[in-house]
């Protein structure tokens, strides 16, 4: 549903992807795993649109989409959560919520709906947090808010920059279960993460990123073994 | 000094929000209020237009020209965006020098009508007030709503996280130049009842130090708040002229005071009070 062929892209002429290539199927959850500096935040940042290409092209069911800029994105189907969450600090969670939906009822009429029932099913603690300010809220429940503010786009696709940075191990089981349930219900999930173990968990199959570039990619078989591929993750993720 | 204070409370309104809710300093503000002033004076002198003609001219001349002009300047961000409308405040203010033949120049235009409501002149500084206030009020109350609005909160997503707005699809460019638009129609409002309040108007009272007025009260008052900018237009009215007992010293002694402001309240008096009440609901 998603391909990215030969795309580049970079800050203030510096080029940070070089020329990446990888695709995404419908109904699949792939893991897009590097090394810090790898890369990944900047592939994140140019497959929503924050970034422009400098080559290459993104096309999502056939069409061209790299010209298109971020809130036009979000209206085919690519829903973001971005690195460090970016919540809106003033906003309690429901406005943060109702924000994300407002402009997600415009989107897809074709696509499955998430209404705030849907997102309060699946992360039941918003259900008592919704007139609380985000910024009151720990990381993982912010990360929870973040999550179910993409939803509410009705995304066919959602992308997930480093979900499980900063927070405790019981609140990642919590998110990779939450995974689980979208990927059921036939959502497609490109997941961006350093942590390997976690990541094949909620995916199926995995690139590699290095430097820019996409250097292996890992098949279900390679992938679900790959935490006892010791070159590999030493290779490239230094771990 | 109240009429005058809510005249400004109205068109630094305009920046307050640019500055507060969408993050945008704005030093235009001076031109659409000179172009509301300007609109006002000339329909009804030079034509005899009744007064709301004025301030509809000025109002569809200032969003057209912030359309115009928002557009390709808002894609531009912080000091740069600054720097951009600062330029525009210059050119606004050499062209209502230059365009005589519109504005009078340095002789202004003059015998601008009081304004009258169902036949009843507003000819002295008490009726004005009665008037204007009023005005200033339904504004702001306007603004709250905004605020309470799915624009106010985009406002807000914009200004605390514009990559996250932009990804939840909010049109930041397209809601930036709608604000902008918004802003410079305030000022026009503002700049029309200054005209026909002092039924007077020439380039003197639309430079760059006009649109840096509009800045201070935005700032001293505190953007982020509604009351902010009452206290903040209050503030830049009141004070210049109170301190005038002080003779020669007063604009070194007003300088003292801004920079005590800034440097006491950051965010501003409007922000301090907030603080104040809550501290008080709290104890």
């Amino acid at each position: 549903m998603l391909r990215a062929e030969a795309i580049e892209a970079g800050y203030g002429g510096l080029p940070v992807l070089k020329g990446l290539t990888f695709g995404i199927e419908r109904n699949e959850a792939v893991a897009l795993i590097g090394a810090n500096g790898a890369g990944k935040s900047t592939l994140v940042r140019a497959l929503c649109g924050l970034l422009p290409l400098t080559a290459g092209r993104i096309l999502q069911d056939g069409r061209e989409i790299q010209r298109l800029p971020a809130h036009q994105r979000t209206r085919h189907g690519i829903a973001v959560v971005l690195e460090s969450r970016h919540l809106f600090g003033e906003l309690s969670v429901r406005h943060n919520l109702e924000l994300a939906a407002a402009h997600g009822e415009r989107h897809g009429a074709a696509r499955r709906k998430f209404r705030m029932d849907d997102v309060i099913g699946l992360f039941p603690f918003l259900g008592g947090r919704l007139d609380a300010s985000v910024q009151l809220l720990s990381g993982g429940e912010q990360q929870m808010v973040a999550i179910a503010r993409a939803l509410l786009l009705h995304p066919e696709l959602l992308i997930l920059d480093e979900p499980s940075t900063g927070l405790s191990p019981k609140v990642v089981r919590e998110i990779v279960g939450a995974l689980a349930t979208l990927r059921s219900a036939g959502m497609s999930i490109l997941l961006v993460e350093q942590n390997v173990a976690l990541a094949v968990e909620a995916a199926d199959r995995a690139y590699v990123m290095s430097l820019g570039l996409i250097v292996q990619e890992l098949d279900a078989a390679a992938w679900k073994g790959v935490l006892d591929d010791e070159a590999l993750l030493q290779a490239y993720l230094g771990s | 000094m109240l009429v005058f204070t809510a005249l400004y409370s109205i068109a630094g309104l305009g920046v307050a929000f640019l500055l507060g809710q969408c993050g945008i300093v704005s030093l235009a503000q001076s031109v659409f209020f000179g172009i509301g002033a300007y609109s006002s004076a000339y329909c009804t002198t030079h034509w005899g237009w009744i007064a709301p003609t004025g301030f509809v001219v000025g109002i569809v001349a200032s969003a057209v020209i912030a359309f115009a002009v928002g557009w390709p300047i808002l894609r531009l961000s912080g000091y740069f965006l600054a720097l951009a409308t600062l330029a525009l405040a210059m050119i606004g203010q050499v062209l209502f020098l230059e365009w005589d033949w519109l504005t009078g120049g340095t002789l202004g235009i003059g015998g601008i009508p009081k304004l009258s409501l169902f036949g009843f002149e507003l000819r002295t500084p008490q009726r004005f007030y009665y008037f204007v206030w009023p005005v200033a009020a339904l504004v702001l109350w306007l603004y709250a709503n905004l605020l309470g609005a799915r624009n106010g909160f985009a406002m807000r997503a914009m200004r605390d996280a514009p990559a996250a707005a932009a990804v939840l699809g909010v049109d930041t460019h397209v809601l930036k130049v709608k604000m902008f638009v918004a802003s410079a129609m305030l000022g026009s409002l503002g700049g029309s009842l200054f005209a026909h309040y002092v039924s007077f108007v020439s380039v003197d009272s639309f430079t760059v130090d006009r649109a840096i007025h509009f800045l201070l009260i935005a700032v001293l008052g505190g953007a982020k708040t509604i009351v902010g900018t009452v206290l903040g237009s209050a503030f830049v009215t009141v004070m210049p002229h109170w301190l005038t007992g002080f003779g020669d010293f007063h604009p070194l002694l007003f300088a003292a005071c801004l920079i005590a402001a800034v440097m006491f309240l950051p965010d501003g008096f409007g922000g301090a009070l907030q603080r104040a009440l809550r501290r008080q609901g709290q104890a």
